[in-house]
């Protein structure tokens, strides 16, 4: 069977941003992962809650990672990123980064020259 | 109470003082036409101001324009809508305005 | 005209990358040692601001719980600002009566990063519905982080993507909102650090 048409896909959009601990702990992917997901289910609830979130990737040593969302919920997705305060009884603060439509393009806003040059 | 001290001859006293003799320019205007118009003030009413040109005299609504000003030894640039009142009102109102605004620089 | 973006804190700042997109950061605490620029007031009833604002000077704020002080604040010849915290009470004539006087009225994130739940529901609203009467009387705001610790402050993108978002949502004028922050964003920053600056609406252009 065919796929769908560029058209009627869902459009997407990958956000990369950095997590800034309160002492240099270090915060695992899982744990990310299910505190950016609580944050949208209480902010949004079940009516507006599905953003289409998916960590693309999380880099363990210097915290940062890429984010997936659907696009008409990118500022949605950014409000709850930007209210996150503590993840697993850490304090954090989150930067976004930058946005961008792919995940190779979204890569340009990392650190660290070799993750970039990882694929 | 605690009373406002200002200090006479400072740039903010130019929206109280008499305006006519002064030599102004209109810098900012919704008109293109009217701005660069350049002369000395030589009657003024509520709204308006007479300037007198080299291609004689022209009529300047005050309010939405900005005027350049030689205040003492000041160059200024001054908001219209800060000197729209009367002539014989606006020492009153002036320093009403003054006095009003925060942190305003009354004593260079 | 290049727009410059304040940011208030209460805290002493020191450098971090989430300051990142601010040009001027106004702390507002009343710590002796630091070079501090704000003057923070805290008062829990009216004869106590009296009192405590006697001593004040220079870019004055105040910050109270009760609706009676941010009145009486409003309506001091000394007071910049109404700063924002979680527990402020504001009303409808006290933001009529600011736009009258020129005092700032702050809003800040911070507040939301401090609460959850069904507080945090409320106080979503509440602002909400204090943008737009600052819209309405076109009132002089600000938005800011207002941290009160290293890791509440957000840089300045997210910062004013969060309230376009806020205000979107909640079918006020998202576009003019933002523009006219950024306005008197521009405006408390000539107030404090630029020499040609008279007041609103002169300044000087040579000597």
């Amino acid at each position: 069977m065919k796929g769908l048409p560029p058209t009627l896909r869902k459009k997407r959009r990958y956000i990369a941003f950095k997590i800034i601990p309160e002492k240099k702990t270090k915060i695992t992917t899982r744990q990310i992962y299910n505190e950016i997901q609580q944050t949208i289910q209480s902010l949004y609830g079940e009516w507006y809650g599905c953003v289409g979130l998916k960590l693309e990737v999380f880099y363990e040593e210097n915290s940062e990672g890429i984010l997936r969302c659907s696009r008409d919920k990118v500022d949605a997705t950014l409000a709850a990123l930007t209210l996150i305060t503590e993840v697993e009884n850490t304090k954090v603060a989150i930067k976004t980064l930058g946005i961008s439509g792919t995940i190779k393009g979204c890569k340009r806003f990392l650190n660290g020259k070799e993750i970039n040059t990882e694929r | 109470m605690l009373k406002l001290k200002i200090k006479l001859g400072s740039p903010a006293m130019v929206i109280t003082d008499e305006w006519i003799g002064m030599e102004v320019e209109v810098v900012e205007s919704s008109n293109p036409c009217e701005i660069g118009i350049k002369g000395v003030v030589v009657d003024e009413t509520m709204r308006t101001l007479r300037i007198k040109t080299d291609r004689g005299v022209k009529v300047v609504e005050k309010k939405g324009r900005a005027f350049k000003v030689k205040y003492g030894r000041w160059l200024l640039k001054v908001r219209g809508d800060l000197i729209a009142f009367r002539p014989e009102d606006r020492i009153k109102k002036g320093i009403m305005l003054i006095k009003k605004s925060k942190l305003a620089k009354i004593d260079v | 005209m290049k727009i410059v973006y304040v940011d208030f804190v209460r805290f002493t700042p020191t450098e971090t990358d989430l300051f990142e997109g601010y040009d001027l950061i106004v702390p507002f605490n009343n710590d002796a040692n630091s070079d501090i620029k704000g003057y923070l007031v805290k008062a829990s009833n009216t004869s106590e601001l009296q009192k405590k604002l006697k001593k004040a000077k220079g870019f004055v704020g105040v910050m109270s719980e009760d609706l009676k002080v941010n009145r009486e604040a409003v309506m001091r010849r000394k007071v910049c600002v109404i700063l924002d915290f979680e527990g402020r009470k504001i009303d409808y004539t006290t933001i009529k009566m600011a736009k009258d006087k020129d005092v700032i009225i702050e809003v800040s994130l911070s507040k939301f990063l401090r609460v959850k739940g069904l507080k945090r529901a409320k106080l979503l609203d509440e602002t909400r519905l204090l943008l737009k009467l600052l819209l309405k009387f076109k009132t002089p705001f600000i938005l800011t982080t207002g941290a009160e610790n290293q890791l509440e402050v957000r840089p300045r993108k997210q910062l004013y993507r969060f309230f376009y978002f806020l205000s979107k949502d909640g079918g006020i004028d998202c576009v003019e909102l933002i523009k006219l922050a950024k306005e008197n964003s521009n405006r408390i920053f000539r107030k404090l650090v630029d020499k040609k600056y008279i007041m609103d609406g002169i300044e000087i252009l040579d000597v």
